[in-house]
């Protein structure tokens, strides 16, 4: 498979003077071309530093990142990795840029100098991707705040990238913003083919992911598929992380299987009542 | 709510008026106001009142609406006119006590009303007729040639994009700020001007250091959707002349050449 | 327990006369009782956060009377100023009010709003400060070098600090992580329990309101639609699902398997409970 991204040995120290704290430490990952990671991890740990660093808006004290096959560290590159390697932050109103959503979602290929009728096209099909279409003409502080990020994921899909990096683009929004988001994420993951690395501290949305890196103290922790990863449960609770509740119940009454939805939960505990 | 407030007054719609490029009707808004002050005169002023007139129509805008953006200004016009009537020498009309009126001073006050009316007039056509993001590429365009002196433009034109975006963000956030300062018993309302300002500290504070991280995460964003200036951008709606804009360009500069003439003759 | 705070056909509208009128709240009922721990849960526009600033008078009704301790707080300025000591209403994202150059300062606000004398002011910043959770070294700090979830406690001790009869709390674990959450959680709960103050806490979240509350209301289309315990709420699931509200997820296996034909209550939203019904079952079969 191949890796879009690749971190070797990345280090990242906030302040130069001050050589203990480590906000990254030694993190060497490589995500692979169309999967769905989740970066998990309480606030604090370095998961957001961890996502700067993906498409050069934080550059390494120590170590490389290859974006796209890119240098981040080399500045002529920079714009060749954030048109491969979008990114979209937690609070959407500080990253829509107009006041009509059509502009706002035109901003990227308007700074790359696509010609007016292709970029019309993309508006249009960024749109209708993130189930926007009908906002066109829309002032985006009139919106709701799930349809917010989805303008905002619109916005960077106007670029065409091959990967997007979600920096807790759900952390603000209330539990129909989540779902709207998270369905929106999903989408472009299996039907488009986008490779999608999401920050996040909630379970549930982790669970949705093929893989999961959990990061803790700017150290990488855990690093597997869901089922893998919240099979050490003790351990989350011990760097203040939870599992979801399916998971949870079956390990309170001693059983060794991991659910990851209502349904498989369901099984397990029919088996179990059953003796 | 105070965020429901479209920011410009801005009020959409699909008229001839709405239709024509906002470079037009800027330029033609521009030439307007200066013509109202060049000419002078009866005939003129009905002109120039017959195409406010006209404007109405056309834009099917509500005239109460126009009649609202002149009550702010209502205070400015009568203070002045009330000047102009008493204090311009000139054929007096009417004496009492040390006052008098003169003919000379009703004209200079009636053509001064008139002209900061119809001022208003027309400007509040052209805002209610067009978006606030049509005017600032309006004004970019327009204001092209300065790139030549070295006057930043695009960055002018992007701070004002920026502007209309976050004002309303902003109102919202001072609204909460304040319901937030009046729930641990802030008061606004009461005392001298000094403890007014005073009281505002808690808002203002909380206002700036919340702008300075929404312009600091605006800018990474920004960078992160490849923005790197105004060189080599191109733009989703570009601007183009129609036959209607010309048409109506014509038609205004006929319009305007004749009130000038009938201002000139003297009628 | 006597009656402390109560809403009688209370109804709100945005804008009435304008374009933009909405109808916020409409004919609210409440009565709450001293002591409670009520959370008041719904979606966004609801109408559950502008419900709650009629509790201390930051809005007047349009129609429909507010009373604190039997007496009409919209009466006069005076009134509705004594209501905004006697009700703390902690807001959404509390911390982005923070402003002062210190820690002891911002929470000081508040008291010093309320006419105290210097000395009764440091008492109730220190007791604030310790019922959050933040010591001495951190009241000397600027709010501003503060970690979020520190920022978000001094902002809590500012209303606290106010010593109000009832405490209420606009989404106060918003945005914070899994252990954020119950730290916040727990110091609600804590100060519950040790001064027996009436709060009032507001959430989309089932799970926290079942978590914390002996009774629950819940809003919907600026109405109130469910009024009760946990166990009474979480019985008519199928009504929280409907007015876009999620069930804990334990609730949700419990529902699923009582649809496979199993006999479990499904009013339980607890791990624990859940547990202990399960192993009660298994024992059964």
């Amino acid at each position: 498979m191949e890796k879009v991204i690749r971190t070797e040995k990345l280090t990242f120290t906030y302040s130069a003077d001050e050589a203990r704290s480590f906000a990254l430490k030694k993190v060497s990952l490589e995500i692979e071309k169309g999967s769905f990671v989740a970066v998990l991890g309480h606030n604090g740990s370095g998961k957001s530093t961890f996502a700067k660093h993906l498409n050069g808006i934080l550059l390494p004290s120590e170590g490389k990142v290859y974006s796209y096959g890119f240098d981040t560290s080399d500045p002529e590159n920079l714009i060749n990795i954030r048109r491969n390697v979008g990114m979209v932050f937690q609070n959407p109103d500080n990253q829509l840029v107009a006041t009509v959503v059509e502009e706002d979602v035109a901003f990227a290929p308007e700074n790359m100098g696509v010609p007016s009728e292709e970029i019309r096209k993309k508006v249009d099909d960024a749109l209708k991707t993130v189930g926007m279409e009908k906002f066109v003409k829309h002032a985006p502080h009139m919106l709701s705040g799930g349809q917010k990020q989805r303008i905002a994921i619109a916005g960077i899909l106007a670029m065409e990238p091959n990967v997007l990096v979600m920096d807790e683009p759900t952390a603000m929004l209330d539990p129909v913003g989540r779902k709207e988001v998270m369905a929106t994420i999903k989408r472009l993951n299996k039907e488009n083919g986008i490779t999608v690395i999401l920050i996040t501290h909630h379970m549930d949305e982790a669970a949705q992911a093929d893989r999961i890196v959990v990061i803790n103290a700017g150290e990488v922790t855990h690093d597997g598929t869901p089922r893998e990863v919240f099979s050490h449960r003790q351990e989350l609770l011990d760097i203040g992380l939870a599992v979801p509740q399916t998971v949870e119940i079956l390990d309170e009454l001693g059983l060794k299987d991991v659910a990851l939805t209502v349904d498989e939960c369901c099984d397990i505990l029919e088996k179990y009542l059953k003796g | 709510m105070i965020k429901d407030i479209t920011l410009g007054q801005f009020f959409p719609g699909n008229t001839y008026m709405h239709k024509l490029d906002p470079r037009v009707k800027l330029v033609i808004c521009f030439a307007f106001i200066i013509v109202l002050f060049v000419t002078e005169g009866i005939i003129p002023y009905a002109l120039a009142a017959l195409f406010i007139v006209l404007g109405v129509k056309v834009s099917k805008t509500n005239p109460k609406m126009l009649l609202k953006s002149l009550k702010p200004i209502m205070f400015l016009v009568l203070f002045t006119s009330i000047l102009n009537i008493f204090y311009v020498e000139g054929e007096v009309l009417a004496r009492f006590w040390i006052f008098k009126v003169t003919k000379e001073g009703l004209l200079t006050a009636f053509y001064m009303t008139s002209r900061i009316v119809m001022l208003v007039c027309a400007t509040s056509l052209l805002m209610y007729t067009t978006s606030p993001i049509a005017l600032t590429d309006a004004l970019e365009h327009l204001l092209a040639p300065l790139n030549k002196i070295k006057f930043p433009v695009h960055e002018f034109s992007m701070m004002m994009t920026i502007a209309m975006r976050f004002i309303p963000t902003l109102i919202e956030e001072t609204d909460k700020i304040m319901a937030a300062q009046k729930a641990r018993g802030a008061d606004f309302e009461s005392g001298n001007i000094f403890a007014r300002a005073k009281a505002l500290i808690p808002i203002l504070v909380p206002l700036f250091v919340s702008s300075f991280r929404r312009a600091d995460e605006l800018a990474t964003a920004m960078e992160c959707r490849l923005y790197q200036g105004g060189t080599g951008r191109t733009r989703l709606n570009v601007l183009k002349l129609t036959k209607n804009d010309y048409v109506f360009m014509v038609f205004c500069t006929i319009f305007f050449v004749i009130m000038i003439i009938t201002s000139v003759v003297g009628i | 327990m006597g009656e402390i705070l109560k809403l009688e056909n209370v109804s709100y509208t945005y804008g009435a006369g304008t374009p933009f009128e909405k109808t916020a709240v409409k004919d609210i009922n409440l009565t709450f009782n001293s002591g409670d721990f009520v959370a008041i849960i719904g979606h966004t526009g609801s109408g559950k956060s502008t419900l709650v600033q009629h509790f201390n008078a930051l809005l007047p009704p349009t129609s429909g009377k507010v009373y604190i301790n039997g007496e009409d707080i919209n009466q006069s300025p005076a009134t509705r100023r004594a209501a905004r000591f006697a009700c703390g209403l902690v807001f959404q994202y509390p911390e982005y009010q923070l402003f002062e150059e210190t820690v002891f300062l911002d929470i000081a606000y508040g008291p010093k709003n309320m006419g105290l004398d210097e000395i009764e002011v440091k008492r109730r910043v220190l007791n604030a400060a310790e019922a959050v959770g933040i010591d001495a070294l951190t009241l000397e700090k600027s709010p501003f070098d503060l970690s979020g979830g520190q920022k978000r406690r001094v902002a809590i001790a500012g209303i606290i600090a106010m010593e109000p009869e009832i405490l209420v709390l606009d989404e106060p674990m918003a945005g914070l992580d899994p252990q954020g959450r119950e730290e916040i959680l727990e110091m609600i709960r804590n100060y519950h329990d040790r001064h027996k103050t009436t709060i009032i806490l507001v959430t989309h979240s089932m799970e926290d309101a079942a978590k914390m509350a002996n009774r629950i209301v819940v809003m919907c289309d600026s109405q109130v639609l469910l009024d009760g315990t946990p166990s009474e709420i979480f019985a008519r699931h199928e009504v929280l699902t409907k007015s876009g509200l999620d069930v804990p997820q334990i609730t949700s296996v419990l529902i699923e398997l009582k649809n496979r034909g199993y006999d479990v209550d499904t009013s339980v939203y607890t791990i624990e409970g859940a547990k202990e019904q399960l192993m009660r079952l298994r024992g059964k079969l």
